[in-house]
């Protein structure tokens, strides 16, 4: 449950991060998210930086696909050798996806090493 | 090993961002494949919503209030109150449209595809640089800019289209941009010019100069003179043959010899010539042959048929001008359209406005070139040309001569260098506008005053400019700046050693051919010759033998013309040529005796009517047999070498040799032992057809529209932007020219009536962009041969106009 609200938290920020910066916004809200969350392990904050990815991208992009009735995708696919809209959808996603996990586990890996640096630091 | 798996996270996801960023990586043919999947750059932004409803666009540019109203079909119609914040907004409009199409036309013509192509484009864009594009150009825009009406509507145009460039988001690029990953950049003066000078290349660059002097000298005089004699006796040209010419040529001395040719071969791999499938139909039928009394005026634009679209639908208003047509994006005004008083129309002069002169070196540096014994310097001309991904820019030196750029040159080798003079070079002479204030006089005429005006600040590409007006009144004018040329000048390589080798002067403006109010009771021209050979000033170029005289002939017999038939004579699919070539093919036949498959090809090209529609059989069969036979004949026409190019006869010679002299040599096949005549060859050729042919009549697929395979292509050749096939009849010498490629590129229909009544049609639609629905909406209707009617709105709350979405520009 916790997990649910740091991809939904990860959607806000990507969306907005979006409105100002180029492409890889999706990466740098995995990077913010992941800051924030506390997720007990790596696979954790991996997977909601995939899904919060996804998500976002996976669904402007149907949003943006439903209200031209799938045109350009299908003039997309074609250039990408004759995919058709739904795959196209489904790369998106999964290019979301990606980036925004990388940003996520970057997060969390680092913060680690922050922690235990900080942890080590204090049992001196 | 904590560190090492951030380490790792952080490099796997900077080298993926970088991967995903770079255009074409590793030289794989990728765009930037996150900014483009991405639905917040890259082609998902692209996927244009259905947009309704009223904007308002606080813009710096405009002193007035400006309205546009997008119709159903997307076409805007502008309201402004004065001449710049109507062309500012016809800038900012056909920008937000075409704003890709603008762009690579311009480099493409100018020679500026390797800045965004790369290397593999630099030979072309260094051939265009050499040719002049981009210097004759810079003299127009230089012309322009002094014209005060040239300039006052040039820069408003320019300042709309930067206008909407400025409020561009990388997100709102159009999709081509993404592709290629570049940025579109400001708009200029100069780059309206090169459109202008992209439509002289397509439309006044056809040459022969080489192909006829290695054909002459290959085959001697007589031989020429009898395959290619320059005007078909035929000929229906568009001055009717009763016009009389009350001046003799001026700057022209009657009794100068032919200039002298220079006999040798020329091995030059010659560059591309624009395509021989252009051309054009248009006419004015008068009051007195039409239904309702008032003359009715059609135009219909052969071209390359492309997505975007050639032509930009538009409606340009202020309280003085009121005016409709298609536009070409990258220029102000409406190029072929209409008013409440009056309405135009172009088709293409094919007048030979190109010539080739051999230079003279004094030496091998090449510095200096001889005219009448006399060394003269040549300029150099430093052409800068940006290659992506390259270190430093490509310099392009060329060497100008009074003949023109050295186009074709070899360094250091003896080479038979040769140097362009082409019209569309010329700095214009002083005038007090050109080209963007001729459309302009048009789009605000009342009478054929303004039209004769109007034209006089036009120099090319020569056009056959089509009028009439609501007073009555039909015109035509073969209109353009023409040289003086002797008698065959031109027609080969000429002597650049000599200064009378050089065009002696211009027509003047009054003796270019023109007719008004014939008393046949209509005007037309479909890219025929100009005039009959009694025209004063002798000029050469490439003509149409079939269009036209058809034209002429329907004209001739029609009587009270309504829109109906007008649209039924731009759609007719009747070839001349197939009427005059079949019958000689068939008698060829008459005393043979077939079987099965040849007597079933007989019969059906027996039953044809000469019409190449689209479920017909009989074109492919026909065209095949004609093609066929025209290969036996001249199997002889073997260019030296690969490099060389020669001249082929023209259709019509060869229909008229198999009806006048069937017993001609050049009948005689090599191959064979046995002597040839028209007849055998045409049993052979006939033979031909039936072995490629008989086995496929069954064939669902086997008829002229899957035949011809008219597609329509993306103008960047992107094959996922291209259209589907186009299902349709046509053919080069009917009225209805659809080719495989090229065809009518908008039909438009206008009855000069008290109310003006008006119908057109493009194939393609008002955006560029291919994730629209209206960047291919009108294709059908264009191929079913229907037409849109023109709503020439009186007002902002005209209700003729069902308002798809209103924009208020402050």
């Amino acid at each position: 449950m916790r997990n649910l609200v740091f991809v939904f938290l990860m959607v806000v920020i990507g969306a907005i991060l979006h409105q100002f910066l180029p492409w890889w916004s999706i990466w740098c809200a995995g990077l913010v998210t992941g800051l924030v969350l506390s997720a007990d392990g790596a696979i954790r904050a991996l997977a909601v930086g995939i899904l919060g990815g996804a998500l976002l991208w996976g669904g402007y992009a149907l949003w943006l696909n439903l209200q031209n009735d799938g045109l350009m995708a299908s003039r997309i696919g074609e250039l990408f050798g004759g995919l058709g809209p739904t795959t196209l959808l489904l790369l998106t996603a999964l290019f979301g996806g990606l980036f925004g996990g990388l940003g996520t586990l970057c997060a969390y890996l680092g913060r680690m090493l922050f922690q235990r640096s900080l942890a080590a630091d204090s049992l001196k | 090993m904590q560190l090492l798996k951030f380490l790792l996270a952080v490099g796997v996801s900077v080298s993926l961002l970088f991967l995903c960023h770079s255009h074409q990586p590793f030289s794989l043919p990728f765009p930037p494949l996150g900014k483009l999947f991405s639905p917040f750059d890259g082609f998902w932004q692209n996927a244009d919503r259905e947009i309704s409803g009223v904007r308002t666009l606080n813009l710096k540019g405009t002193k007035e209030q400006v309205q546009v109203i997008f119709d159903e079909r997307m076409v805007p119609h502008i309201f402004a109150q004065n001449d710049e914040d109507l062309f500012f907004a016809q800038g900012y409009v056909t920008a937000m449209h075409r704003l890709w199409q603008m762009d690579i036309s311009v480099r493409a013509t100018s020679g500026n595809l390797a800045a965004v192509m790369g290397p593999s484009v630099l030979e072309r864009d260094k051939l265009q640089r050499k040719k002049g594009l981009l210097m004759a150009a810079e003299n127009a825009a230089e012309a322009f800019a002094v014209s005060p009406l040239d300039d006052k509507i040039g820069a408003a145009y320019t300042a709309g289209v930067n206008a909407y460039i400025e409020g561009l988001s990388p997100a709102a690029y159009p999709i081509e941009f993404k592709l290629l990953d570049y940025k579109p950049e400001p708009w200029s003066l100069l780059k309206s010019a090169i459109f202008f000078k992209s439509m002289a290349e397509s439309l006044c660059a056809r040459h022969q100069d080489l192909a006829s002097s290695n054909t002459l000298e290959q085959w001697g005089r007589e031989t020429f003179d009898f395959l290619y004699p320059e005007y078909n006796p035929k000929q229906s040209p568009i001055i009717p043959e009763d016009v009389e010419w009350n001046f003799g040529p001026a700057a022209m001395n009657e009794d100068s010899p032919t200039p002298e040719t220079i006999s040798s071969l020329y091995q030059h791999k010659t560059f591309p010539l624009p395509s021989e499938f252009l051309g054009s139909n248009n006419w004015a039928v008068s009051g007195k042959k039409t239904a309702d009394g008032v003359p009715i005026l059609c135009n219909d634009p052969h071209l390359q048929l492309t997505l975007p679209s050639i032509w930009f639908e538009i409606q340009l208003h202020t309280p003085e001008l009121n005016s409709y047509g298609v536009s070409l994006p990258g220029t102000p005004g409406v190029i072929i359209g209409f008013n409440e008083h009056i309405a135009w129309g172009q088709t293409n002069v094919g007048h030979d406005v190109l010539d080739w002169y051999e230079i003279e070196w004094k030496d091998e540096k090449k510095e200096a070139y001889i005219v009448d014994g006399v060394p003269k310097p040549v300029s150099l001309r430093y052409d800068t040309i940006e290659v992506r991904g390259a270190a430093a820019p490509h310099i392009e030196v060329t060497r100008l001569t009074e003949w023109g750029p050295v186009v074709y040159e070899a360094e250091g080798e003896a080479y038979q260098d040769l140097a362009m003079r082409w019209i569309a070079h010329d700095t214009p002479s002083k005038k007090d506008f050109y080209e963007v204030g001729t459309f302009y006089h048009l789009m605000k005429g009342k009478n054929k005053g303004d039209y004769f005006k109007a034209l006089t600040g036009y120099d090319s590409p020569a056009q056959n400019f089509v009028f009439a007006s609501e007073e009555g009144d039909i015109a035509l004018q073969v209109n353009g700046k023409f040289p003086i040329k002797k008698t065959e000048q031109g027609r080969f390589v000429q002597q650049g050693n000599r200064a009378e080798s050089a065009w002696s002067g211009f027509i003047p403006r009054e003796e270019v051919p023109k007719v008004l109010n014939p008393e046949r009771g209509f005007v037309s021209s479909a890219n025929q010759h100009s005039t009959s050979p009694d025209y004063p000033y002798y000029y050469l170029g490439g003509f149409d033998d079939y269009r036209g005289r058809f034209i002429n002939e329907q004209l001739g017999q029609m009587e009270n013309v309504e829109v109906q038939d007008m649209m039924a004579l731009q759609l007719n699919n009747h070839s001349l040529k197939a009427r005059e070539a079949l019958p000689i093919l068939l008698a060829a036949m008459d005393s043979v005796s077939t079987t099965g498959g040849a007597n079933k090809i007989l019969q059906i090209l027996r039953e044809w009517d000469y019409r190449y529609e689209a479920n017909a059989q009989a074109p492919i069969l026909f065209d095949k047999w004609f093609s066929e036979a025209y290969q036996l004949t001249f199997d002889e026409w073997k260019a030296p070498s690969e490099k060389m190019n020669i001249l082929y006869p023209e259709a019509w010679r060869f229909i008229s040799l198999l009806e006048e002299s069937a017993d001609n040599k050049w009948f005689d096949v090599q191959e064979t032992e046995e002597q040839e005549n028209a007849t055998s060859v045409l049993r052979s050729a006939f033979q031909k057809v039936v072995e490629a042919h008989q086995d496929d009549l069954e064939d669902k697929e086997f008829d002229w529209g899957h035949h011809k395979g008219t597609r329509i292509g993306h103008l960047g050749r992107i094959k996922a932007f291209d259209s589907d096939l186009v299902y349709t009849g046509g053919t080069g010498d009917a009225p209805n020219a659809i080719k495989p490629r090229h065809g009518p590129s908008w039909r438009m229909i206008v009855t000069l009536g008290e109310e003006v009544e008006a119908f057109g049609v493009f194939p393609g639609g008002q955006s560029g962009n291919p994730g629209s629905p209206y960047y291919d909406n009108t294709i059908e209707t264009w191929a079913k041969g229907e037409y849109y009617p023109l709503h020439l709105m009186k007002g902002p709350s005209d209700d003729s106009v069902k308002p798809l979405i209103i924009y208020t520009i402050n």
